[in-house]
């Protein structure tokens, strides 16, 4: 019950602060729910012996009985792992965003939507079933949406907007097709039956089927190549929602996902070599491009892929090698890139840009901020002895055995050291190029890639104390952890994974392959960044972006729809035809085997009413012909009514004598209505066909149609040229005077009678 | 049962034509009205194959079938027809090949 | 030969369809005598009636099994005839309540639109009833012409009337199939009652295997027009572009419910066995196929629209698709039930969703008889942030996307043809629907994420009131749908007797 409160109060705190907003300033509303996360993380981490000791907790309430399904929840050191994760991130940023808004109102909006995505985070990675866990996962995708498009947004970050809810979204309907096929081959959408079950789901036939489709899920969601494109977009978010949801937690649901379901679908040939592929294809590229960019969010970002794919490689090694290293690395990257991201904030916050081409220089006013940058910056790049460190060691331990995956995270390594020295240095050192403060000139950058800031967050440039609380904290807690290993990180780590790990800085059996290649790849990041004067100029030949490749689906997809465009004609026939040959192609399996005994009698023209019949027979026949060929309205009809009468007659011979008299009669009605208007009809045919004849064939046809939308309620685009037409109109009436007994109402018809005309106007 | 000695299978092909010639009716036609006439006269001819299976069976359901299919043609004639007059009256003309301006 | 009594009749049951019919008639008479002034009376007396009926509906679920029958078996008064009740119901209601001020803004608020509205539910009502072929058709009549004539309702509007006659060329040409159809079947299998041909069918007690098969083609060809699924969707776009608003929406709904009760009326009730070539699954396949088409077509198509009564159509068709597919599903005979369940779920969620979806686009509809634009909506969370809301969560349940009704439909219709062996189907589904995101949330971006006056007509409180139900129905279905489901579940299609 007691978790289940711990989903739940995210989503109430979320809604009192929005309906508190207007009586509670920024600050006041993120201390009050920052106290509110932070009672969340004392009471998760209070769980943890007793998860230790007694395995997952389980909790499980009725939600549609009808269907076995279960609204459950699953504790186990996984999910606390991240819920801590996401509690004790979720104070900070809260913290940080109190200081970070200044409009009460807007604060009130957006830590709504931040606590939602709070509540569906901790759904996600306390799910005991997996539909709770697909449901909290979109929700956590939309939240992710909203926050995007907080600002507001110009045409690019509209797009960006669209783009992250289109990959992590539609990758979770993937995810959500992956999980039902799961179920079905566990019999069961409970969590824990799942897991117990591993042997016989990597034997399942179905096996390839529901691990694809959960993996494009996770890839999605954790930006992993290609996919990863979305993130970077991302960005557009107010920098509280970038540090918290793009860079500590929502990005990280993919990885949990990968962790949790490992017992069940994990180690197999499969997973293995798709995981590390991916996982390693990403953090290079991930590092990589976080060489290009100027942007301090972009740089954050793309680190952030490369470290993502890091974990995802890692969760892909063999025999749950990597498991430990992956939950080192999830933390660490949590509390350096969280400080990270705030600190970015709060720069763009004092300065008004994020343009690193245009900071430097700024750590003399602003020490504080300084300091912290240093030591995240340090964690980022892995130095000891902070818990970066200690996560780069892991990682390279874990990999050691294999060539590749050691060249690919070191080179990796030694560029987000680059990364890390750019984020400080260029910041920070060297000569300052933006005056400080300067609450009035906010400089407009062209190679702005994320556009500006919509709202004014001008007016308090100094920096709020608090607002320098939460990196700062964060940017501590990195050294905590990376000295305290033993009392703090080896029992988290142990209870995530399950089973019993130890954690030193330094390896106790002296100097290893590890511990050399992560100097040199510390060595190689200073080196790299030593003469970026050099590559900055480079462009990195980028073949195609993942961002073309989205436009280029999109496009290829729109021009299917415009060739299937192409038959929605707007002609009756055409679509008669369709129908009809539709049918055709229905009935040609049907009709050959259609097997009623045709004998063929010899005709038997015996008695009077077999002569009757098979002249009746011909009548129809002829008639249906007759109703085909001739060309004449009138006659056609007429023909159909003789067909008509000639059915009946066959009724009247089968015998039904009271069917064949209802036909008659039908028939009649029918045949003489339809006659009169018809003949009606074609008369005024003809007359226009006359009025044609006298000289105004061409433009006839064009006004026909908007001599009622004259009365003030055509449709324009039915009709444009309407007001270009009065001169014909009036000249066809004169043409034609009376042509049609229904004139004169016509010219009655206005707004105003609509209602008499609704009595009086239907035809006889 | 014991089937009534009724040549069904002719039956069933005369309707089959009529029926096929009614939907080519529909197809050739451009007046709306013999269109629609087109699609009442593929309505006898079910009718005609439901009479037929009636007495094959030697039972009334087709026959009261029929019945149903009698009535919601006439209403059919009702409501078409009045249609095609409103139309008329806008337009001035019932050739379906000139009502196509919703499309796309 | 005994004739029936009036007790046998058991006419109680028939009440929600039945009742509505001969209250339409009343409505009818009544609005006759209706000054301008009092024009609210129509209103008032349609929603009463459905009110009443729906209250009653409720009492009709899980009657004895000797009172499941009217009209000595034509009518089937069972779990799932109540449930397709409740939706239709539900339909009118919004159909009513949506149209009032529309009506009045449009100039034809003649006293027709109510009775013919009411007069065509209860025609999607009596066809999930039908026991019997003879009543699916005149069902489906009774469904149609109403709407043939509130497509028109528009006049002299030329758009709306090239709709009201190509809705009903195109209807006629189809339901004469449909006849036509139910002949053959009739012929083959030698009684028009559903129970019965089921029970002949599986006896081997047919004419013809091929004239069976024949039948029950020209039926789906009926009856897929209804439903709007490919190849007999074309009218669909072109008939909800130039119909009303109100009526296009209740249209697309209730059209589609009805088409839908027949189809799994026929199909799993009469024609469970019918197999092609000796195959156990004939027209499984066939309509899995169409399943298939109808949503690649529906969604991919709709990308390129921008008149939102266009794109709305074919996000209607791609819905029918995503129903086909419980059809289809329902075919294979383990999942039958939960298949016909999750159907029928899906069409209640489909309901509320799309109503309200749009009864907000006759909200943001100008006066100027043009169709709303997708850019219309630029910017309508400045101007009217309910409403923007209430639209966004009719497009994220549209596409699927928690928590909405839409999300667990689709989870239940995957579901059952993850179940049925047809992944592939479900996977097409998923595609389909990733698709479906780009166009629905793209009304999300102009919302939210554009300037413009995305002005809506000054506040309406009846359409306020539609809105807001269809959006407290789409969250309520999607966060805590036991209520329905529990309803939905009890829903069982079976032949009776044997």
């Amino acid at each position: 019950m007691d978790f289940a409160l711990v989903v739940a109060i995210p989503f109430v705190l979320g809604i009192s602060v929005y309906f508190l907003r207007d009586r509670l300033r920024p600050v006041q509303q993120g201390l009050l729910l920052t106290a509110g996360m932070a009672l969340l993380f004392v009471f998760l981490l209070a769980q943890l012996p007793r998860v230790t000791e007694q395995g997952a907790l389980e909790f499980v309430a009725p939600w549609m009985p009808q269907i076995g399904l279960t609204f459950a929840l699953y504790v186990d050191g996984l999910g606390l792992l991240f819920g801590l994760l996401v509690t004790g991130i979720g104070s900070a940023v809260m913290l940080y965003t109190g200081c970070y808004m200044d409009d009460a109102r807007q604060a009130g909006r957006f830590f709504a939507l931040m606590l939602a995505f709070t509540g569906s985070m901790l759904a996600v990675v306390l799910a005991g079933n997996v539909v709770v866990l697909f449901i909290a996962w979109e929700l956590t995708s939309v939240m992710s949406f909203l926050l995007i498009g907080f600002k507001g947004a110009d045409d690019e970050a509209r797009k960006g907007a669209l783009q992250s809810l289109m990959i992590t979204g539609g990758g979770g309907l993937a995810l959500f097709v992956g999980l039902l096929l799961l179920g079905n081959a566990a019999g069961t959408m409970q969590l824990g039956e799942i897991l117990s079950n591993g042997e016989a789901l990597r034997q399942h036939p179905w096996y390839g089927a529901f691990t694809g489709l959960i993996l494009l899920g996770c890839f999605s969601k954790s930006a992993q190549f290609p996919l990863h494109f979305w993130l970077p977009q991302a960005m557009n978010a107010p920098t509280p929602a970038s540090a918290f949801l793009h860079s500590a937690t929502m990005v990280k649901a993919g990885v949990y996902l990968l962790a949790r379901l490992y017992p069940a679908l994990g180690d197999t040939a499969l997973w293995n070599a798709a995981l590390s592929t991916v996982g390693l294809a990403t953090m290079l590229v991930g590092a990589v491009l976080a060489l290009r960019q100027r942007d301090l969010k972009g740089i954050l970002a793309y680190t952030t892929i490369s470290q993502l794919g890091a974990l995802v490689a890692l969760i892909g090694q063999p025999e749950s090698a990597g498991l430990k290293a992956a939950a080192v690395g999830i933390v660490a990257h949590a509390l350096y890139k969280g400080a990270l991201f705030l600190i970015a904030g709060a720069v763009d916050h004092t300065t008004g840009t994020r343009n690193i081409n245009e900071l430097g220089g700024i750590g003399r006013q602003m020490r504080g901020l300084a300091a912290a940058t240093a030591i995240a910056g340090l964690s980022m790049a892995g130095v000891p002895p902070l818990l970066g460190f200690v996560a780069k060691e892991t990682l390279l331990e874990t990999v050691i055995q294999q060539p590749l995956a050691l060249a690919v995270v070191t080179v990796s390594a030694a560029l987000t050291v680059t990364a890390a020295l750019r984020l400080f240095w260029d910041v920070f050192m060297g000569a300052p190029r933006t005056r400080l403060p300067q609450p009035e000139h906010v400089p407009h950058d062209r190679h702005h890639p994320f556009g500006d800031d919509a709202f004014d967050y001008s007016c308090c440039h100094d920096l709020p104390p608090l607002m320098l609380a939460s990196p700062g904290t964060l940017a501590t807690l990195s050294v905590i952890a990376g000295v305290a290993l033993a009392p703090l990180m080896a029992p988290l780590v142990s209870a995530a994974i399950g089973k019993q790990v130890s954690l030193y800085l330094f390896p106790p059996s002296g100097v290893n392959l590890a511990l050399v290649l992560s100097g040199v790849a510390l060595a190689l990041g200073i080196g790299v960044f030593a003469v970026r004067r050099v590559w900055l100029k480079w462009s990195i030949p980028v073949p195609v972006s993942g961002v073309q490749v989205y436009d280029g689906t999109i496009r290829a997809v729109e021009s299917v729809g415009d060739v299937l465009l192409k038959m929605q004609s707007g002609r009756i026939r055409y679509y008669l035809a369709v129908i009809l040959f539709s049918v055709l192609v229905l009935l040609a399996t049907a009709v050959p085997n259609i097997r009623i005994d045709l004998p063929t009698p010899a005709v038997q023209l015996t008695t009077a009413a077999h002569v009757l019949e098979a002249i009746l027979l011909v009548l129809a026949l002829a008639a249906t012909l007759a109703s085909i060929l001739f060309e004449r309205h009138l006659v056609a009809a007429l023909a159909l009514g003789i067909a008509g009468y000639a059915i009946g007659g066959m009724f009247l011979l089968e015998p039904a004598p009271d069917v064949a008299l209802v036909q008659f009669l039908v028939e009649t009605l029918a045949t003489v209505l339809i006659i009169i208007i018809l003949a009606r009809t074609s008369q005024d045919e003809r007359r226009r066909a006359m009025a044609r004849l006298w000289g105004q064939t061409r433009r006839g046809s064009g006004a026909r149609p908007c001599r009622v939308h004259r009365h003030g309620r055509g449709s324009r685009h039915l009709c444009p040229r309407r007001r270009e037409q009065p001169a014909h109109t009036g000249r066809y009436r004169r043409m034609a005077p009376g042509e049609c007994a229904s004139a004169g109402w016509r010219q009655r018809r206005g707004r105003g009678d609509s209602h008499r005309l609704s009595r009086h106007g239907h035809p006889d | 049962m014991e089937p009534a000695p009724l040549n069904i299978s002719a039956y069933v092909v005369l309707s089959a034509i009529l029926f096929a010639m009614g939907a080519l009716g529909v197809l050739i036609r451009r007046n709306a009205i013999l269109v629609f006439m087109s699609v009442e006269l593929m309505l006898n001819a079910a009718n005609l194959a439901l009479i037929a299976f009636a007495r094959f069976y030697n039972q009334m359901d087709g026959q009261i079938l029929v019945f149903f299919v009698m009535t919601v043609a006439a209403a059919e004639v009702a409501v078409g027809l009045a249609l095609i007059v409103v139309i008329f009256r806008t337009r001035r003309s019932i050739n379906i090949d000139e009502l196509s301006r919703l499309k796309d | 030969m005994e004739l029936p009594t009036l007790q046998d009749l058991n006419l109680a049951v028939t009440l929600p369809s039945m009742g509505l019919a001969l209250w339409a008639c009343v409505v009818l008479a009544v609005g006759l005598f209706l000054p301008e002034r009092r024009r609210h009376w129509n209103l008032v007396l349609s929603l009463g009636g459905i009110v009443a009926l729906f209250l009653y509906n409720l009492t009709l679920f899980d009657l004895p099994a000797d009172r499941q029958s009217a009209f000595l078996g034509m009518y089937r008064a069972d779990n799932f005839t109540a449930f397709v009740n409740l939706i239709a119901l539900v339909t009118a209601f919004f159909g009513v309540l949506m149209a009032y001020e529309y009506l009045k803004r449009t100039h034809i608020d003649r006293g027709e639109y109510y009775p013919l509205l009411l007069i065509s539910t209860s025609g999607a009502m009596l066809m999930g009833a039908s026991g019997d072929l003879a009543v699916l058709f005149v069902a489906l009549e009774l469904l149609s012409i109403p709407l043939y004539i509130m497509s028109g309702l528009r006049r002299p509007n030329a758009a709306s009337e090239e709709s009201a006659l190509k809705y009903f060329l195109l209807g006629a040409f189809s339901s004469a199939f449909l006849v036509y159809g139910v002949a053959l079947v009739y012929g083959a299998a030698g009684s028009t009652d559903l129970s019965e041909i089921f029970h002949r069918v599986n006896a081997g007690l047919i004419l013809d295997q091929g004239l069976l098969l024949a039948g029950a083609g020209l039926m789906l060809v009926g009856l897929g027009f209804k439903v709007a699924a490919v190849p007999f969707h074309m009218w669909t776009p072109d008939v909800y572009q130039g119909a009303p608003t109100a009526v296009t929406g209740y249209m697309s709904v209730g059209a589609k419910l009805g088409g839908f009760a027949g189809l799994l009326r026929v199909f799993i009730v009469a024609l469970p066995a019918v197999s092609g070539a000796g195959d156990a699954t004939g027209w499984q396949d066939t309509i899995a196929l169409i399943a298939a088409l109808t949503m690649i077509l529906g969604n991919v198509v709709a990308i390129a629209q921008r008149d939102v009564k266009r794109m709305l159509g074919y996000s209607s068709i791609a819905h029918a698709g995503y129903i086909l597919m419980g059809a289809a599903a329902a075919g294979s005979p383990d999942v039958r039930d939960f298949a016909v369940s999750a159907s029928l779920f899906y069409l209640l969620a489909y309901a509320f969703t799309n109503l309200g979806a749009f009864a907000v686009t006759v909200a943001i509809e100008k006066d100027d008889a043009t169709n709303p634009q997708l850019d219309d909506f630029n910017g309508l969370s400045k101007t009217r942030p309910v409403l923007a809301l209430a639209m966004a969560l009719f497009m994220l349940s549209l596409t699927g996307i928690p928590p909405t009704a839409g999300v667990v439909g689709k989870f239940f219709l995957f579901q059952a043809a993850v179940n049925a062996g047809m992944v592939w189907l479900a996977l097409i589904g998923v595609i389909t629907s990733v698709v479906s995101a780009f166009y629905y949330l793209r009304i999300v971006v102009n919302m939210y994420l554009r300037e413009g006056p995305g002005e809506a007509q000054a506040q309406r409180s009846f359409l306020g009131v539609a809105v807001g139900l269809a959006a407290v129905g789409t969250f309520v279905l999607g966060v805590a749908p036991v209520l329905f489901l529990d309803l939905a579940q009890r829903a069982v299609l079976v032949a009776l007797g044997g």
